[in-house]
């Protein structure tokens, strides 16, 4: 799984990591040999565990279904004390967000898909979570800034200037999240005596999709190509700069659906 | 033409009870339901045994074999 690569990430962060199915210790064993798996895949074979958590997909997977049984996939993170911090459950089964996507939302540098660009009123720092996504992976793409000195940005809500603004391509092969912006600070414009949201420092957007992949029978896809335009608009106290915008872009490898299995006699027999 | 409207109807009923998963289960500010469950090694383990110093992340997977 994905999480292997980035367990150096939550290691770092003091945070244990566990995967839990309903599959037998046998498969799990399997399983942890061929993806050299090193943390605890847990087995919760007669879902027992999924039904107290209260998470058994029987919409999808009713009774009498071979794969009941099955979880709504998702993550819970606690703290220290054990109480849960965040929890990430996706619309459907078949989504789930990335666990490079997880630590960029904490905080962590994005390694994939980077480009970096400069002019004299920001730094910009473009990466991804994954170089590569699976379709039903959430991933985040990160747009890093650091405004120059006494620059700012003006924030979304702003009247009268340009807002900073990431504005996709749609793309058929991806769903758009909402992008999130970092809170804003209120700034005092003394002679025109007037108070507007900015950005400043150093601040970072986030903006998630999910892929789909190409539709059932259509051409196979190698790449995604996801572009855009930045939207700005920058002053200082002392100059201010015309509302302007550049191109963006990000580039993702599409990895086939995983139907790897393990071998016939380990197979999980159908649940009452 | 009535197993096919029976159908639609059962369709329906299907979208209208599918729940939001980030409703369920314990929510944030809950402390995680205790457990024990065999590992791939076939340790019996527990929460304590997996958290690190500042927590644990708990993946519910779809299975390792579909």
């Amino acid at each position: 799984m994905e999480l292997q690569g980035q367990l150096d990430g939550f290691q770092k962060r003091g945070l244990g990591v566990a995967a839990l199915s309903y599959d037998s210790v046998e498969i799990l064993k399997d399983f942890a040999l061929r993806r050299h798996i090193t943390y605890p895949l847990l087995s919760d074979p007669e879902s027992k565990i999924i039904r107290s958590y209260g998470i058994l997909n029987d919409v999808d997977f009713p009774k009498g279904h071979a794969l009941h049984g099955l979880p709504f996939p998702g993550t819970f993170v606690t703290d220290a004390q054990g109480i849960i911090r965040t929890k990430d459950f996706e619309p459907t089964y078949q989504e789930r967000r990335t666990a490079a996507s997880f630590l960029i939302s904490r905080g962590d540098a994005a390694h994939a898909s980077v480009r970096e660009t400069r002019n004299d009123q920001f730094a910009l720092r473009t990466s991804a979570s994954n170089a590569e996504a699976a379709p039903g992976h959430r991933v985040t793409l990160v747009l890093d800034f650091k405004m120059a000195e006494s620059m700012h940005a003006y924030a979304p809500g702003v009247k009268g200037y340009r807002p900073l603004s990431l504005q996709l391509v749609e793309n058929p092969l991806v769903t758009l999240h909402e992008a999130t912006y970092p809170p804003s600070r209120p700034f005092i414009f003394e002679p025109l005596r007037e108070t507007v949201p900015v950005f400043e420092g150093e601040f970072r957007i986030l903006q998630d999709v999910t892929v789909i992949g190409p539709a059932r029978g259509a051409a196979p896809v190698e790449q995604i190509d996801l572009a855009g335009t930045l939207l700005f608009q920058v002053c200082s106290d002392k100059v201010c700069y015309a509302p302007s915008s550049m191109p963006v872009q990000w580039s993702l490898k599409l990895l086939p659906l995983d139907r790897e299995r393990v071998l016939e006699a380990l197979r999980k027999k159908p649940q009452p | 033409m009535i197993l096919a409207s029976l159908l639609l109807v059962a369709a329906q009923a299907a979208t209208a009870e599918r729940p939001d998963p980030m409703t369920l289960g314990p929510a944030v500010g809950q402390p995680l339901i205790a457990f024990e469950a065999r590992d791939q090694t076939g340790a019996l383990r527990n929460l304590d045994s997996l958290k690190g110093l500042n927590g644990l992340a708990l993946l519910f997977f779809r299975s390792a074999d579909w």
